[in-house]
């Protein structure tokens, strides 16, 4: 059996063996409880040093401030443990919240149909990406590359570059509302993140994406559908894009091609922070979730600290690049 | 269990030195290239290794061998320096060596054939060969840019080439080479890199057996030239022919080491096991029904033509030949994997189109592929996951024996306890269904992926190589559970390069060279004489 541990089991063996490094033994412990231990790190030491950061209605604010980034995380979580990857999430986002926009504004259409039609464009991109992605094979990596520009752009000509105000007062029920003492966009990132968990941990689908990430030649032989996991998979995600542009659009009651721009490098950003392996086959909700709040809250507290937006771009690339080596250093080890 | 150990060693201390034969010299004999004692490792919860002795001397064949989990994986890594010893003294070439790496063995000479080729598909033979140490122009400014010598480096290939007798060209793409030219491509890499310790895991695992003479004749040449060869492998007779010395583990420890001249299987197999094998390979025999597969006339260009073969319910129809006789593809296209260019199925004598391995289930097909790690196992997921994904996927199927309810909802206890059947009734050895299966032995997974074909339940299983990684027990469960299954009226293909396990286990076998069927042979008719002028094109 000893030549066979593999795995979490070979992970004890090299601890048990003795002889690693402090870099493997901090990767280690990262990798278990180490999430949850940085968010909670963070939340301290912004605590002490962000006047107003540890407030009950800051932390609302950061909640409602990472809903939209939270609710395509959610989504690409389940891309990237499909070994995929979606880069057209913020440029759908962006294209949600100008199409909801002009159909309630420029159309006159009532806010659910407007709302409905807005993700149904999302699962129609989602669907374009997944029949190129799963169908003739194209990687996803160009693929979504291309719908991220035709999103964009798409929303740049549907607005003619302005800014939409003047959205019905009603619809800002969805960004601005509250539902006890919880702001209602960070309601329904929670119900998007729920449904993406139970899909993954209860359900065949679930299952199934696991297992073409993990082994798509084997899920094949084994009887997956793999076309229609990959298919899912990237619609799920564009009907999260389009669901989080609607949420902003609500938030701010105003919509523009351009906004949210940025918003990819926080989404890819939450999902590997959160651990998911971009090789495929691993990967789980709840550290996305985790992800997602670190994020917000280092972007929140470099905010209250009076950090300018384009040195928190540096901070967020360093972070990414922080949590990427731990996991390399983690499997490397364990390898 | 000691005490037959240190007769084993004295009956081999006492009675080599009248065998050795004439040409190797008493001095080379005492001379050791690697001497490993009191090699110890372990890991939490067990013992890989336990005061392992093993010794390599220049010019000899020392077999490893055991069963899976004896520690015979173990070994290797600590020899070529991926996994260090916790305990003992390892000596190579009359130096200690107190840190191990794999840059630093390598340095040292001792070289890796792996069970998987680490060779560069995409680049040509000579580059492989120098991959990492390209030869440069000798002209200083030149050589200092990187330039590489090609003419300089096909040359020393050549040299290479010629030496081991290898009919390779050097600037071929290694991707246009036969599996068996890329083994021996990684021995000359090994043998360019000077090495004096080659080790090879399982190296006739992919060979047909025209090929395993021709490694065994490599072999003799490194081993000529002084090379000391490690060799690991589960079968049995191959080590016999090709070894000088058998060294045998047993749950990490040294059984013993005796000369491979004065043994026979029966022995190592005690030595291996702890118990006695009256039959390694188990006659199987079953009732033979209805007819129940047909393929007729199935062609792809350039890798099977007009292969048509009848399988009846309970029958276990062998597949022999060498590797790339086109057996493995033929499957694959049945099961609709790959493309077929023409012919028919018949199922129970309705014809049937099969275009993707979910039609080849829906109609009762299952297909064990030959390569478990790559189209097999999911090892991330768990024990229960990797044995129910094909239910799973079949909805309807699905709802009804309870495992799922709607859109595709998981129901726990369902699918634990039909796990659990499949688990008790193949014993498989597992802790806990949501144990990954990467931490499960590979006799297990093999059975787990078995569970998963049958589940569906299948009345054609396919099985590529099932015994491929498999230590000698677990391979006779197996056998077991296809006697089983053939006993309850499935009909069964195995596809096989073993020819012992083919003709004890197979009542009929078919038999294919370059993509076609050159000859059938019932099991009453067959031997190894037989199948061989069939699967190499020779019969009359």
């Amino acid at each position: 059996m000893s030549d066979e541990v593999k795995t979490e089991g070979g992970r004890d063996s090299a601890a048990g063996s003795g002889g690693y490094s402090i870099a493997s033994l901090i990767a280690s412990g990262f990798s278990r409880y180490g999430l949850i231990l940085a968010l909670v790190l963070l939340i301290l030491f912004l605590s002490v040093t962000a006047e107003n950061f540890f407030t009950v209605s800051n932390m609302m604010n950061i909640l409602l401030q990472s809903s939209n980034i939270g609710i395509m995380a959610a989504g690409l979580t389940l891309v990237i443990i499909c070994a995929e990857i979606d880069l057209s999430v913020a440029s759908i986002q962006s294209m949600g919240a100008v199409v909801v926009a002009l159909l309630l504004k420029d159309y006159g259409v009532p806010i659910v149909p407007a709302v409905l039609a807005t993700l149904l464009l999302g699962v129609a991109l989602g669907a374009v990406s997944g029949v190129f992605v799963g169908w003739f094979a194209i990687p996803a990596f160009i693929l979504t590359l291309a719908m991220d520009s035709l999103a964009r752009g798409g929303a740049l000509i549907l607005t003619g570059e302005q800014s939409i105000f003047g959205l019905p007062e009603a619809f800002s029920v969805i960004g601005q509302g509250y539902l006890g003492p919880f702001p209602m966009a960070a309601v329904i990132m929670g119900v998007v993140f729920l449904v993406a968990h139970l899909i993954l941990s209860r359900t065949v689908l679930g299952t199934n994406i696991y297992a073409v990430g993990g082994n798509k030649e084997a899920a094949r032989v084994a009887g997956v559908n793999v076309f229609a996991v990959k298919l899912f998979v990237l619609v799920f995600s564009a009907f999260c894009g389009a669901l989080a542009g609607v949420v902003m659009a609500s938030r701010l009651m105003a919509a523009q091609a351009i906004m949210g721009m940025f918003d990819l490098m926080d989404v890819i950003a939450a999902v590997v922070i959160g651990g998911a392996s971009l090789l495929g086959g691993e990967g789980r909700v709840i550290g996305t979730v985790i992800g997602t709040l670190i994020i917000a809250c280092i972007r929140n507290g470099l905010n209250l600290l009076g950090i300018a937006a384009d040195w928190q771009l540096l901070a967020v690339g360093a972070i990414i690049i922080l949590a990427v080596l731990l996991d390399y250093v983690g499997k490397k080890r364990t390898a | 269990m000691r005490r037959p150990t240190l007769q084993l060693e004295d009956s081999f201390m006492t009675s080599s030195p009248s065998n050795q034969p004439e040409s190797r010299t008493d001095g080379a004999d005492e001379r050791l290239v690697l001497d490993m004692r009191g090699i110890g490792k372990r890991f939490p919860g067990v013992v890989a290794l336990d005061e392992v002795d093993f010794s390599v001397r220049p010019g000899e064949v020392h077999v490893l061998l055991g069963e899976n989990g004896a520690g015979k994986s173990t070994m290797i890594k600590i020899i070529s320096g991926v996994v260090e010893k916790d305990a003992g003294e390892m000596v190579f070439e009359g130096s200690v060596i107190e840190r191990c790496s794999p840059a630093l063995t390598r340095e040292l000479g001792v070289s890796v054939i792996h069970q998987e080729l680490s060779l560069v598909r995409l680049m040509d033979v000579k580059s492989n060969l120098f991959l990492g140490r390209d030869l440069r122009r000798k002209n200083r400014l030149l050589g200092g840019l990187g330039v590489r010598d090609e003419a300089a480096m096909e040359r020393r290939c050549r040299e290479i080439f010629t030496e081991l007798r290898l009919d390779i060209d050097p600037n071929a793409e290694v991707l246009s080479l036969s599996l068996s030219d890329m083994q021996f491509l990684e021995i000359a890499k090994a043998v360019a890199f000077d090495a004096k310790v080659i080790l090879m895991d399982e190296p006739t695992s992919s060979l047909g057996p025209g090929e395993k003479e021709a490694l065994f004749e490599v072999i003799e040449r490194l081993t000529a030239r002084g090379i000391g060869v490690v060799y690991v492998s589960h079968t049995l007779e191959d080590c016999l022919a090709i070894g000088d010395r058998i060294s045998v583990l047993r749950d990490g420890r040294h059984v013993g080491t005796i000369d491979a001249r004065n043994t026979d299987i029966d022995t190592l197999i005690r030595m291996m096991t702890g118990r006695t094998f009256s039959e390694r390979y188990p006659r199987i025999s079953g009732e033979v029904g209805e007819e129940v597969l047909e393929v007729r006339n199935f062609t792809t260009a350039g890798v099977f033509s007009d292969v048509s073969f009848k399988v009846k319910g309970g029958e276990i129809l062998g597949f022999a030949g060498l590797v790339g006789a086109g057996r493995t593809d033929l499957f694959r296209a049945l099961f609709g994997l790959d493309r077929l260019d023409a012919g028919e199925v018949f199922i129970d004598g309705e014809p049937v189109r099969i275009r993707k391995p979910r039609d080849a289930i829906r109609h009762g097909l299952s297909f064990l592929t030959e390569d478990r790690k790559n189209q097999g196992v999911f090892p991330l997921l768990s024990v229960l996951e990797n044995l129910l994904i094909t239910l799973f996927n079949f909805g309807r199927e699905s709802r009804s024996r309870r495992l799922t309810r709607l859109l595709g909802w998981v129901n726990g206890s369902g699918a634990e306890g039909l796990s659990r059947d499949y688990v008790e009734r193949l014993s498989i050895k597992v802790a806990s269904l949501t144990d990954q299966i990467a931490q499960l032995s590979g006799g297990n997974q093999q059975k787990v992926l078995l569970a998963r074909g049958i589940s569906t339940g299948a009345r054609i299983v396919i099985l590529d190589e099932p015994t491929k990684g498999v230590d000698a027990g677990a391979k006779v469960e197996i056998y077991r559970i296809l006697e089983e299954l053939a006993q309850m009226g499935v009909a069964i293909i195995v596809i096989s390069s073993e020819l012992p396990e083919v003709t004890a286990i197979c009542s009929r076998i078919i038999v294919m060279n370059e993509g076609r069927i050159t000859g059938e042979v019932l099991r009453e008719d067959a031997d190894a004489e037989t199948i061989m002028r069939y699967a190499t094109g020779t019969a009359a």
